[in-house]
């Protein structure tokens, strides 16, 4: 593992090159992720990764040009930015140009959304495929390449003069791009998001800023494409942003949130990519087999999201459970220490065979359940045994008190008030008990006029003032 | 009620001429004709589908309009966007929105502040002091899915606050809210009324029209009757506007598409 680490910063090294890009790519994705998941449109991601084929295949035959007639077919020194530019701006074109497409069939068809979406999509991508078949068969474009990036090859390719991948520049273009719209338009992008309707009645073009997040989308599918590819860019836009919305509830610490699972993933990812070598391994023509770094980052922000499913704070499942469980337990011990100051005013002597029997019965629990009960009632300091004898102690006749004292009030305020049975009576504030504070009892004991006993005549005890 | 002049004065917050809208070809509204008195509070009231909702935004430019001409303050809205707010139906967001409610006021500010300009203390301050007199200050960091729907309703007002408006559009402020809220959305109307502003209002209990407003536009696509409560508001005028449907049916109607989720 330490070898992993210091190979990961060393500058120079392969796999810092691949880490440096997936953090990147993961970044610049994770920043319109983040809108689009807060505006239910995640499917527009996945729309558009497939929508800009035509787009991008289009920018690439307007830069045929460039090439000269030579056999060798080389090109100016300049000539790939210009091409990746006409790429980016076809893809731009291309993704809007998709958006518009879908809310023109869903406004004309009166269709769901996402149906016209699913259309509009599918339709531009099969153009992209035939214009690939047609006119640009001899491009490399490598099926595997398209649909789940390459990372490990990517690499390779660096910026003139430096051992920066080109992947990661383009990557790091689309985040300060993303950043600077974020930052400029960060009033209108949240507005526009939360209520559109409000937006434009105050002269804010929330139409506008719709398609400006989708060509920054568009823009930054592609400059993270050859990466992640075209199915795991949806994992990428999505997940840092799905995890987000299950930890945090603030719009400027999502997108903060976004970036770091991102960031996480990415690092994770790469991390498993190279424990686990055979995920990278290249196969006899020097090809990467298909799940990569790509593929592996995108298992570990699924990992991710399912642990902030988990564990998220407020939401998340093991809290839920752990509080619930917490709660029942509460609710057990009082009703246990209700029960023994019960038989303490009937002057029952409560040893072995009575927790067993009458307690537990009373209860409805196995009188297992009952001595790891007392037990843990006994370590809090709330009962005590001598000669054989359980009884409360000050302490736990004090906590007993104040629950069958907002039992019999209730039992009271329901009978006199709602003219309820001491059945149905005793059946609620049985649950009642657990839940009033003591501001609500001594309230319902003012609004009782402070009765001495309940409808079946036993004693409402009285507070003791504290020991 | 029309008046054939072509130059209003600038006193009249509100006026549609000939205002015509369609959804999928369907004509929602035809040829309506209505001018809003200034200082008054006027309830918009009608069945389900008499387009209510529509007459406001397609005011507002959030729908487009076939033919007709609408005015705010003698000027069209582009021109007197600061002395309009408008109010959306409550069930018209996502209330799980990673926002609090200070935040969702701090909105109605946006356009004051402008492009590129971040909110500063003193919007949020302005934004407090709206949230004050909703009497929602202690609940200004929560967020808003926390909120009751009256609460919820009653941040939307204080967003439409801070625009320091004279004249509200609001749709369905009282729809689905608390007893407690529905007093503070009155009085919270009538102290803009005495401040000189007016509202529209897109109302749904008949029974409380005259106690709460000043005037009416009854409306079933087209405007069956406009003017003071006192005087159009007549069960003759209520039985042309709902079509002959019985009233308490249309409420409770209104009730149950409340209920139902919206897509």
């Amino acid at each position: 593992m330490s070898e992993l680490l210091s190979s990961l910063f060393d500058a120079n090294s392969l796999d810092a090159r691949i880490a440096l890009t997936a953090i990147l790519a993961s970044i610049a994705c994770a920043l319109p992720g983040t809108l689009l998941v807060l505006r239910r449109q995640s499917l527009l991601g996945d729309a558009l990764g497939h929508a800009l084929l035509p787009g991008i295949v289009l920018g690439y035959l307007a830069t045929n040009f460039l090439i000269d007639d030579s056999p060798t077919g080389t090109m100016a020194a300049w000539a790939p930015s210009l091409r990746i530019t006409a790429m980016l701006v076809g893809a731009a074109i291309a993704g809007i140009l998709c958006a518009v497409l879908a809310t023109i069939i869903e406004k004309s068809g009166r269709v769901e959304p996402s149906a016209a979406l699913g259309v509009v999509f599918t339709g531009l991508f099969a153009i992209g495929l035939i214009l690939v078949r047609r006119y640009a068969d001899d491009v490399d474009i490598d099926a595997s390449c398209v649909l789940y990036g390459h990372l490990e090859t990517v690499v390779f390719e660096t910026w003139p003069g430096t051992t920066l991948p080109m992947a990661a520049v383009s990557a790091l273009a689309a985040i300060v791009f993303n950043a600077a719209l974020l930052i400029a338009f960060y009033k209108e992008l949240k507005l526009g998001t939360f209520d559109p309707e409000f937006a434009r009645a105050v002269g804010i073009p929330a139409g506008l800023i719709d398609i400006g997040l989708v060509a920054a989308t568009a823009m930054t599918v592609v400059a993270t494409f050859e990466s992640v590819g075209s199915i795991l860019v949806l994992a990428a836009l999505v997940v840092p942003a799905v995890s987000a919305r299950l930890l945090v509830n603030r719009f400027f610490s999502q997108i903060v949130v976004s970036i770091v699972v991102a960031t996480l993933a990415a690092v994770g990812g790469h991390l498993l990519a190279m424990a686990v070598p055979h995920l990278v391994i290249l196969s006899s023509e020097n090809r990467p087999l298909e799940v990569g770094t790509a593929g592996a980052i995108s298992l570990v922000s699924g990992l991710m999201l399912v642990a902030a499913a988990a564990f998220g704070p407020t939401n998340g499942m093991v809290w839920k459970a752990w509080r619930l469980r917490a709660l029942r337990q509460r609710v057990f011990q009082e009703d246990v220490l209700g029960i023994l100051f019960r038989l303490a005013e009937r002057g029952v002597e409560v040893d072995e065979a009575c927790l067993s029997g009458q307690v537990a019965g009373s209860l409805d629990r196995s009188p297992a359940a009952i001595q790891r009960c007392v037990r843990q009632l006994q370590s809090s300091g709330l009962v005590d045994q001598t000669n054989g004898i359980w009884r409360l102690t000050a302490v736990g006749t004090q906590r007993a008190t104040e629950i069958v004292r907002s039992h019999r009030l209730w039992e009271t305020y329901l009978a006199r008030n709602l003219g309820w049975n001491d059945e149905a009576s005793h059946r609620v504030a049985e649950r009642f008990e657990h839940h009033t504070s003591g501001f609500v009892r001594e309230n319902l004991a003012d609004e009782l006029s402070h009765p001495g006993r309940d409808p079946q005549g036993h004693e409402i005890p009285p507070i003791a003032d504290a020991p | 009620m029309s008046s054939g002049a072509s130059d209003l004065p600038s006193s009249v917050p509100f006026q549609v001429r000939d205002l015509t809208v369609s959804y999928h070809r369907r004509p929602v509204l035809r040829d309506v004709d209505f001018v809003a008195k200034p200082e008054r509070l006027t309830a918009l009231v009608g069945p389900n589908g008499a387009g209510k909702s529509t007459l406001l935004k397609a005011s507002l430019g959030l729908i487009p309009i076939v033919s007709g001409d609408v005015r705010f303050f003698g000027q069209p809205l582009a021109v007197v966007r600061h002395r309009v707010a408008y109010v959306p139906q409550r069930t018209s967001v996502d209330w799980d929105f990673p926002v609090t409610a200070i935040d969702v006021v701090v909105m109605g500010l946006y356009r004051r502040i402008g492009w590129f300009r971040p909110v500063l203390a003193r919007h949020r301050r302005t934004a407090m002091q709206a949230l004050e007199q909703v009497e929602l200050g202690p609940f200004a960091s929560r967020q808003i899915s926390q909120l009751s729907g009256g609460q919820q309703q009653r941040v939307f007002l204080a967003r439409a606050l801070v625009q320091q408006a004279d004249l509200y559009l609001m749709d369905e402020p009282f729809a689905g809210v608390d007893a407690a809220t529905e007093r503070a959305i009155v009085a919270l109307m009538h102290g803009l009324r005495a401040e000189g502003k007016s509202a529209i209002v897109v109302h749904h209990d008949l029974q409380t029209v005259p106690e709460y407003f000043d005037d009416v536009l009854l409306l079933n696509n087209r405007v069956i009757a406009a003017g003071p409560v006192s005087e159009v508001f007549t069960p003759e005028n209520q039985r042309r506007a709902y079509g002959g449907k019985l009233v308490l049916l249309e409420t409770v109607e209104h009730q149950l598409s409340l209920e139902r989720p919206r897509s």
